[in-house]
């Protein structure tokens, strides 16, 4: 068990979680391989394939909420040739508005990440496979007709 | 200070969470040793002993519940002699997501919901294959928040005049 690698791939994953969460897109999308697969299936029934694609989707689509994640209780193990794999026990809570606009929803949730690991020439570890289990997603939505002049007609009536 | 053996315990209790909130109940025995002693005293007067029963307890008690554990900053000691010990800040939920079963009709549909907070105290060693397993596990609520959700099913109270027949 080599623990410099152990502890360089637990900073590459808390790297993942800051430059998510703070919004440093370019600097995110260089702790993937440029081939890299993020699968998220309770989000997306088809995993995102690049680098370039996840950024993309990822960024288009926390646009405008705020995100908290939190990463726990990492397991990893170096495989051969600069490979490795890793589980992370995980809550994220996520701000933002609902899906038609017109309201506010909290999504909490609890998981594991399930993730490979590849150790680029450069000598940096990058994320070549995410896979996001949940255990448990709640959804809390605030929501009202923004259209209220149906009030006003019914005083005039 | 072995840094390797107290990565190993950190690994050993991360898959404790792992394999009881996935319900791998098969693969959950191998992290205790056989004689090992669950202690929690907020829901059991008697410590559960030895890993048959605290697999079949545990298993019993969160089968039917989604269930969450993290486990945060831990201590770890190493105390020589393939024996350690560490105390684990630690956060869980549990909740029942699907409806209650017919024998508790006061518990319709949702909850309970339990949310935790507390520390695990533990001691570890080290046996002859090699690798660590919990020895004694103990868990110590700061605080432990309980949703519920019930009413009196049976509504016909509430139902005087159709029995009086007007």
């Amino acid at each position: 068990m080599n623990l410099e690698e152990i502890e360089a791939i637990k900073q590459l994953k808390a790297r993942y979680f800051r430059y998510l969460d703070t919004k440093q897109w370019e600097r995110w999308g260089d702790l993937f391989t440029e081939d890299a697969v993020l699968d998220h299936p309770a989000n997306r029934p088809t995993p995102l394939r690049g680098r370039e694609e996840i950024v993309a989707t990822v960024s288009a689509g926390l646009a405008g909420r705020v995100t908290m994640h939190h990463g726990h209780m990492p397991e990893i193990e170096l495989l051969a040739d600069g490979q490795a794999k890793g589980i992370w026990a995980m809550y994220d809570r996520l701000l933002g508005p609902t899906p038609d606009g017109n309201g506010q929803a909290r999504y909490e949730g609890y998981g594991h990440y399930l993730e490979r690991y590849v150790k680029g020439e450069d000598g940096q570890w990058r994320i070549a496979h995410l896979h996001l289990r949940r255990l448990h997603l709640e959804i809390e939505e605030h929501r009202r007709d923004v259209d209220l002049s149906a009030f006003e007609a019914w005083e005039q009536q | 200070m072995s840094l390797q053996d107290i990565e190993a315990i950190r690994q050993l209790k991360a898959r404790y969470f792992r394999f009881v909130d996935t319900k791998q109940w098969e693969r959950l025995g191998d992290v205790f040793t056989e004689d090992a002693e669950l202690d929690v005293p907020l829901v059991r007067d008697v410590p559960l002993r030895g890993r048959d029963e605290i697999v079949a307890a545990v298993r019993r008690n969160l089968a039917e519940l989604v269930t969450v554990h993290h486990g945060h900053a831990p201590e770890i000691e190493l105390l020589g002699d393939g024996r350690a010990r560490g105390v684990w800040p630690m956060y869980d939920l549990l909740l029942r997501t699907t409806r209650a079963p017919a024998a508790d009709p006061a518990a319709p549909g949702f909850g309970p919901r339990y949310e935790g907070y507390g520390h695990y105290v533990e001691d570890y060693v080290r046996q002859a294959d090699g690798q660590w397993r919990i020895a004694r596990s103990e868990l110590r609520r700061l605080h432990l928040e309980t949703e519920q959700h019930r009413r009196d099913v049976d509504l016909s109270a509430s139902e005087p005049a159709a029995a009086t027949g007007r």
